[in-house]
């Protein structure tokens, strides 16, 4: 939909009115985002969230005829082309920290209409995904196993935004190169760790240090983590150095939080209100 | 049902004063056709009612001669051996009743039958069809007496605590002076409030609050011994304070005396009760049966709601054994329930159920009787789609996914977190099954929580682990809560979790420890004699990809195991 308008805004240019269908795509757009979270919080004023200063009013990633392009969080944007994912995409994790890159991943792409659902992650701290920022009203967990595994995951791939696979699935090549069939068409973000088959990006983890923990005293702070990319539209191998976690369990780069130490920092306070 | 106080209705109360004695009366006398000549006439004659052994009713004349209620039934007999004893018996009484309903539903609609002996119905448009409240009155009396045969009495007024004090009398009590009117009455009065068990729609337990059983008399003694003698003193205090000394039971009570009345819960509740119940001819002992009976069910249950234009958000289950023993189970629902999510949670039910019973659980005979019964029904004009963009539409996709997923592998197929509060990193978060009732939260405070970033994976199954110091003997945390000395190895004993050698901890092999944190004592439940003491400590080991690896360790009667890792 969000095309078609623009389109429309672009061939009536040369009208008397040129701003009026772009201020009706404003309006509709901004209608459809009240609605949105109406919706999501029950018409009701659920939380107060806080956000830090310019993280508000982010690059919306458009449509560009490549498709939908769901975000990536911030300090990963440098390993992806154009910043961003397209949906329907997938992409491979390896390496030391694979949980907490697929969820900080997953939690960026699930953005704030998104489901997302978990597979095959027996042992995933749930605390550390919340923590993380993933909406548990729109979080669901499929244990997959039993028989009906394939055709469960294939239900999952149609139906969510975003599609998470642990490291403890053992897929059967046919199975994911399926899997990745349905989410192409579905428009779905599959994120995954150790696949059997290929993946449009993979992304390799490395841990560098962690922070925060002395000789019997302190406790764990953040962890120094580099994440390199290999993949579609990647020329050679692309490196960013991030901290995951930093000390709320998010993820943050590794420079901002230097810089953050030394001035502080604005908080805007964002009110969800229904 | 807080202390928020509506507008109040302009109520009729209907009443037909000693109902049980009259409803026995009325069985005794049909069972005896032969003595129907004999009319008995409870003013006169003396009848009494026992339940239990005691006695509940007794007639003018029982009670001049001195049979009282709450007399044993011997005490009772020997203070008036000539009266006719009854026994009570509840379902007589509420279908016998259903007569006076009926004979009140010819003048006006919207009878609530609040409990057998007394009904309630709005008063406003009956009056004004009958032309006054007055007539109205008048009309309802003749109905009862005509159709039925008994006298019964009306009472009108501004509410239904005033209007049911009003019935007795045959008052109607002007309006906005209802609490004028409920004043001077004795706070025993408050014994006939509409509230407490065994009011409310055909005894059933509200659907919004957790029925706690309220004792009247209790708390009429208790308001006596405070001083308070009358409605107009309990009316007289400050309803945030009442509510803060006594709770939300007496609140209610506190707001019925002022003359107003408690705000309906924002729920519907339909006059008519709507449920669909099915006996089954032949027991169900397959799984394949339950889908076969569960759909008509189900469709039953629909056309039943599209009719009143509802939808159901929570819906119960209820399916009784040969044995007698009924298992129910509450499903809720952010939606609207479908005919195929109702059919899928009888199935899943039942399923369960046969389940248990194959694995050689607790024999309980196979299943009699399926019912579904909503809880809380809301009107379907609020689950409309959306007007502007793609509100909801993500969710509906993820919804329809998921049910098809629970509809092949079982309820458990699709789970969703729900915070539940915990000591351990484990028991924080519980998974519960899409669409079923979510555990409630056990409120904290937890002290020895983990502090952020927490392990991005927790064992729900602890691998054992040995730490080592520096000259190889085992470090332990002492009753002090320290180290016995600082550990300089891990050692991953047991073979075979995956996520461990990713992180590459092999078993069989040790690791030197680079840093690690003080152990943090969790004392759970020392109280009870389930209680254990355990110590958790985070450590940095590095592994064997040569890379610092986080974990967390937790140390429990003197053997380490990890809780976590951070990966």
């Amino acid at each position: 939909m969000g095309m078609n308008l623009q389109m429309a805004t672009r061939e009536t240019v040369h009208t008397d009115h040129p701003d009026r269908d772009d201020r009706l795509a404003r309006a509709r757009a901004t209608l459809g985002a009240a609605e949105r979270s109406a919706a999501r919080w029950g018409g009701r004023i659920d939380r107060t969230a806080l956000r830090t200063v310019g993280e508000g009013e982010h690059q919306d990633p458009s449509d560009d005829g490549l498709g939908t392009r769901l975000s990536v969080p911030g300090p990963l944007s440098e390993l992806f082309p154009r910043g961003s994912l397209r949906a329907g995409s997938s992409v491979a994790i390896e390496g030391a920290a694979s949980t907490s890159v697929l969820l900080s991943l997953a939690v960026a792409a699930a953005g704030e209409d998104s489901w997302c659902a978990l597979a095959g992650m027996p042992d995933l701290g749930l605390r550390s995904a919340l923590d993380a920022g993933l909406d548990p009203c729109r979080l669901a967990h499929a244990p997959t196993h039993g028989e009906q595994r394939p055709q469960v995951l294939s239900a999952l791939a149609d139906g969510v935004g975003v599609l998470v696979l642990g490291p403890d699935l053992d897929l059967a090549p046919a199975l994911w190169r399926s899997l990745l069939g349905r989410a192409r068409t579905a428009d779905t973000l599959v994120l995954a760790a150790t696949p059997p088959g290929r993946a449009d990006i993979t992304l390799r983890s490395t841990t560098r240090s962690w922070a925060g923990l002395g000789a019997g005293s302190g406790r764990l702070r953040t962890r120094r983590l580099a994440v390199s990319a290999t993949g579609r539209g990647i020329a050679g191998n692309r490196e960013v150095e991030v901290l995951l976690p930093q000390v709320g369990g998010m993820i943050a780069s590794s420079s901002s939080a230097r810089d953050a130490s030394s001035e502080v920092r604005l908080l805007q306070p964002v009110r969800k209100a229904g | 049902m807080m202390s928020v106080g509506t507008p109040a209705t302009r109520t009729v109360a209907v009443t037909v004063p000693d109902w049980p004695l009259l409803a026995a009366l009325d069985r005794h006398q049909r069972r005896e056709t032969e003595d129907a000549a004999v009319a008995i006439d409870p003013a006169t004659d003396p009848v009494i009612l026992l339940d239990q052994h005691r006695v509940t009713h007794a007639g003018a004349a029982a009670r001049e001669a001195g049979a009282l209620p709450g007399m044993k039934r011997r005490a009772a007999r020997a203070a008036c051996p000539e009266a006719l004893v009854l026994e009570a018996d509840t379902e007589s009484e509420s279908s016998l009743f259903e007569l006076v309903a009926a004979a009140v539903d010819t003048i006006a609609a919207g009878v609530d039958v609040l409990r057998p002996g007394v009904l309630l119905m709005s008063a406003r448009g009956p009056a004004r069809h009958q032309g006054s409240e007055e007539a109205l009155a008048e009309r309802l009396l003749d109905a009862i007496a005509e159709l039925t045969g008994w006298d019964a009495a009306v009472g009108i007024a501004d509410g239904p605590f005033a209007a049911l004090l009003a019935s007795p009398r045959g008052r109607i009590v002007r309006a906005e002076r209802s609490a004028d009117y409920l004043a001077p009455h004795p706070i025993t009065a408050l014994r006939s409030a509409p509230v407490g068990p065994g009011w409310g729609h055909r005894g059933q337990p509200s659907a919004t609050r957790p029925e706690r059983r309220l004792d009247l008399a209790e708390t009429v003694d208790l308001l006596q011994r405070l001083g308070i003698t009358t409605l107009g003193d309990l009316a007289a205090l400050p309803s945030a304070a009442v509510a803060d000394r006594f709770g939300p039971d007496v609140a209610t009570l506190h707001l019925l005396a002022r003359g107003e009345e408690p705000a309906p819960p924002a729920a519907h509740h339909p006059t008519q009760p709507i449920q669909a119940e099915t006996t089954l001819e032949t027991p169900l002992v397959r799984t394949d049966q339950a889908a076969f009976i569960a759909r008509p069910l189900a469709e039953e249950l629909h056309t039943m709601l599209v009719e009143r234009g509802l939808v159901c958000t929570r819906l119960r289950i209820v399916a009784r054994t040969e044995g007698g023993e009924e298992m129910e189970r509450t499903w809720r629902h952010d939606g609207a329930l479908t005919v195929a999510d109702v059919v899928d949670r009888i199935r899943w039910q039942c399923d369960g159920w046969i389940t248990r019973s194959r694995l050689g659980g607790p024999a309980t005979g196979a299943i009699t009787r399926i019912g579904l019964h909503p809880l809380q029904l809301a009107p379907a004009g609020e689950s409309a789609p959306a007007l502007w963009g793609s509100a909801g539409e993500a969710a509906q996709r993820a919804s329809r996914a998921f049910a098809r997923a629970q509809g092949l592998a079982g309820e458990d197929a699709v789970q969703v977190p729900a915070l539940v509060g915990g000591r351990l990193l484990a028991d924080e978060v519980a998974l519960v099954p899409w669409r079923s009732e979510k555990p409630a939260r056990r409120e904290g405070p937890w002290p020895g929580s983990l502090p952020r970033p927490v392990p991005a994976t927790v064992f729900r199954e602890l691998p054992p682990i040995t730490l080592q110091d520096a000259d190889g003997r085992p470090v332990v945390v002492t009753a002090r809560g320290l180290l016995s000395a600082p550990p300089a190895r891990l050692l991953v004993t047991a073979p075979g979790r995956a996520a461990l050698q990713r992180a590459g901890l092999r078993a069989g092999s040790a690791y030197p420890v680079l840093v690690h944190g003080a152990p943090t004592v969790i004392d759970e439940r020392w109280w009870a004699p389930g209680g254990a003491r355990s110590a958790r400590m985070q450590l940095v080991v590095r592994g064997a990809s040569d890379e610092e690896t986080a974990v967390l360790a937790l140390s429990r009667t003197g053997s380490w195991a990890l809780e976590g890792l951070y990966d």
